[in-house]
C-alpha cells in the first residue's frame, strides 16, 4: 500500500497552514512527524485522511484519488490530538458506537482491542469519568479495533506514565508488524526514535530538514 | 430509536393539549373539524389572529428545536472518529435526511390521530371524506415544512453552530409571520385595485401556506370548507412549493456535507 501526497496545501482564513507538502508513504513503516506546536502536523493529519480537503495537489492511496475517488481513506484508524469521545459512555460503548457504522467488528474484537491498550472492557464507569491516562488509552482503543490498513497517530503517549508509555509503543509496534502503513506525531523525542523508521520535521506548514529544524 | 420515541412522546403531548378542546363538545366531532382545529388557520391579518396563530404553531417550532441539531450532532463530539469511518458522506446524509422526513411524517400524523383517539373516548367522531382529504394535505404541507426548515437549521448549524442557527431560523420564521401584518393595511386584499399583486406577494411568503383556511381545493366540498378569502391558494400549490424547497435544500446539504472540512473535534465549543 502507498500513500502518496503530491504538492498538497492549504490555506485557512488566508494563513497557509500547509505548504507544498510531498510525501510517499509504504505500508509496514512508521513515520515520525516532529514540530512545534502550529507546526501544522496535525492540520496535516487531516488531509491526508481525508477529513479536510487541500486548496492544491493531489492524494494518492494506491492510485485512487482521494476526496475525488473516495471521500476518506479506507480502513484508517486515527487518534487527534484534543479530540474526544462521547462522554456520557463508557468506553465499550463509544467503541461500539462507531463499530456498528462499518459492521466489520463484534464485540470480541472491542474487547480485545481495549485490554490491547491495558483497559477494563468491562468498566462501567463514563468517558467523562475517565483520567487523562485512561482518555488518551480508549481513543487509540478505537483506532486499532478494526485492524486498520493506515493508522495516523497524533500525540499518542500523551497523558500517559512511563509504564503507559512502553504499553502504547508496543501496540503500535505490533501494528506494524501487522503491516499497517502508520504515521505518529509526537513532541517525545524518545517516541520517534523508538518507533519511527523515518522522519519528518515540519514548521510553518512545510516539511524541513532536519538542520533547519534544529 | 431514541428520536422516534421523542417525537411520539412529544406528538402525544400536543395531541393531548389540542384534544382539551373538544372536552366541552355535546354533539358527535366531525373528522374535518379537527384537522381544521389542529392545523394552522387565521381568520384574517389582525395582530390578534396572527397571534393565534403563531401559538399554533407551537408544535411545529418544538419540533424544531428537538430535531434542528439531529444531524449537526454528529459534527460535535467525536466528529473525527465518526466520520473517519465514513466512507460515503453523501449516502450518510441521505440516509440522515430520510430519517429526518420520517420523523417529521411520524409528528403530524400522530398528532391528529391522538387527538381523534382520546377525543372518541367521549365523543363519537363523524367520519367525513373531506376529513381524510384535509388530513392527508395537513400531514403533507405541514410535514414538508417541517422538513425543510428542520434540514436547513442543521445545515445552518453544521456551519455557524447551533445557537446562531436556532436564531436565524427562529428570526425568519417570526419575521415572516409579522409581515403577515402588511396585508391588513399595506397590502389589502379587498377594496383595492391591487388585489391581484397583493395575493402574488402574500402567496411568496412561505409561512402563508401553512394556513389551511386560505387554501381552495378542486374538492367543492373540502373547498366549502377552508375557501373564505378571495386571496385563497390551491392546496396542491402549497404541497409542490414545500417539496420543491425540501428537495432544494436537501441537494444543497448533499453539497455541503461533501465538501465539509472537518477542522475542528468539536463544532459545538471550539
Amino acid at each position: 500500500m502507498e500513500l502518496i501526497a503530491d504538492h498538497i496545501s492549504k490555506r485557512i482564513k488566508n494563513k497557509l497552514i500547509l505548504s507544498d507538502i510531498n510525501l510517499q508513504l509504504i505500508s509496514g513503516n512508521i513515520y515520525g512527524f516532529v514540530g512545534r506546536n502550529g507546526s501544522g502536523k496535525t492540520m496535516l493529519f487531516r488531509a491526508l485522511s481525508g477529513l479536510m480537503k487541500v486548496d492544491s495537489g493531489k492524494i494518492r492511496l494506491d492510485g485512487k484519488r482521494l476526496r475525488k475517488d473516495m471521500d476518506i481513506l479506507p480502513n484508517l484508524g486515527i487518534v487527534l490530538e484534543n479530540a474526544g469521545l462521547y462522554p456520557e459512555f463508557t468506553g465499550f460503548d463509544n467503541l461500539e458506537i462507531f463499530a456498528k457504522i462499518n459492521k466489520k467488528i463484534g464485540k470480541n474484537e472491542i474487547k480485545e482491542a481495549i485490554r490491547r491498550v491495558g483497559l477494563d472492557p468491562e468498566d462501567k464507569r463514563s468517558y467523562r469519568k475517565y483520567s487523562l491516562g485512561m482518555k488518551q488509552r480508549i481513543v487509540l482503543a478505537q483506532a486499532i479495533m478494526e485492524h486498520p490498513d493506515i493508522l495516523m497517530l497524533d500525540e499518542p503517549t500523551n497523558a500517559l506514565d512511563e509504564d503507559g508509555v512502553n504499553e502504547i509503543r508496543q501496540v503500535i509496534l505490533e501494528e506494524k508488524e501487522r503491516g499497517a502503513l502508520i504515521l505518529v506525531a509526537s513532541h517525545n523525542k524518545e517516541d520517534i526514535r523508538i518507533l519511527a523508521d523515518q522522519v519528518f520535521y515540519m514548521e510553518q506548514g512545510k516539511l524541513i530538514n532536519k538542520e533547519e529544524f534544529m | 430509536m431514541k428520536d422516534y420515541i421523542k417525537c411520539i412522546m412529544m406528538a402525544g403531548v400536543w395531541g393531548i393539549f389540542q384534544s382539551i378542546y373538544y372536552l366541552g363538545e355535546n354533539d358527535a366531532v366531525v373528522l374535518s373539524n379537527i384537522i381544521l382545529d389542529c392545523s394552522i388557520s387565521s381568520q384574517g391579518f389582525l395582530p390578534v389572529y396572527l397571534i393565534e396563530a403563531t401559538r399554533k404553531m407551537m408544535p411545529l417550532f418544538v419540533f424544531q428545536i428537538l430535531f434542528g441539531t439531529k444531524v449537526y450532532r454528529n459534527f460535535c463530539v467525536a466528529s473525527v472518529y465518526y466520520f473517519s469511518r465514513c466512507l460515503k458522506r453523501v449516502q450518510w446524509f441521505v440516509k440522515e435526511a430520510m430519517k429526518l422526513l420520517g420523523l417529521s411524517v411520524l409528528y403530524n400524523v400522530l398528532i391528529p390521530i391522538i387527538v381523534i383517539g382520546i377525543t372518541s373516548l367521549h365523543h363519537s367522531i363523524e367520519w367525513n371524506r373531506e376529513g381524510i382529504i384535509l388530513f392527508f394535505y395537513f400531514v403533507f404541507i405541514q410535514s414538508l415544512w417541517l422538513f425543510f426548515t428542520t434540514l436547513m437549521m442543521n445545515l445552518i448549524a453544521i456551519k455557524v453552530g447551533s445557537q446562531n442557527a436556532f436564531l436565524v431560523m427562529s428570526m425568519v420564521q417570526l419575521a415572516l409571520i409579522t409581515m403577515l401584518f402588511l396585508w391588513e393595511k399595506v397590502l389589502p386584499l379587498e377594496d383595492s385595485d391591487q388585489i391581484a399583486r397583493n395575493a402574488f406577494l402574500l402567496k411568496c411568503n412561505l409561512i402563508s401556506h401553512l394556513f389551511l383556511n386560505w387554501h381552495s381545493s378542486r374538492y367543492e366540498a373540502v373547498n366549502r370548507m377552508i375557501c373564505h378569502f378571495e386571496f385563497s391558494f390551491d392546496l396542491n400549490l402549497s404541497v409542490i412549493a414545500f417539496a420543491v424547497l425540501s428537495g432544494l435544500v436537501f441537494a444543497i446539504g448533499c453539497f455541503i456535507i461533501k465538501r465539509h472540512d472537518l477542522l475542528i473535534s468539536n463544532a459545538e465549543i471550539e
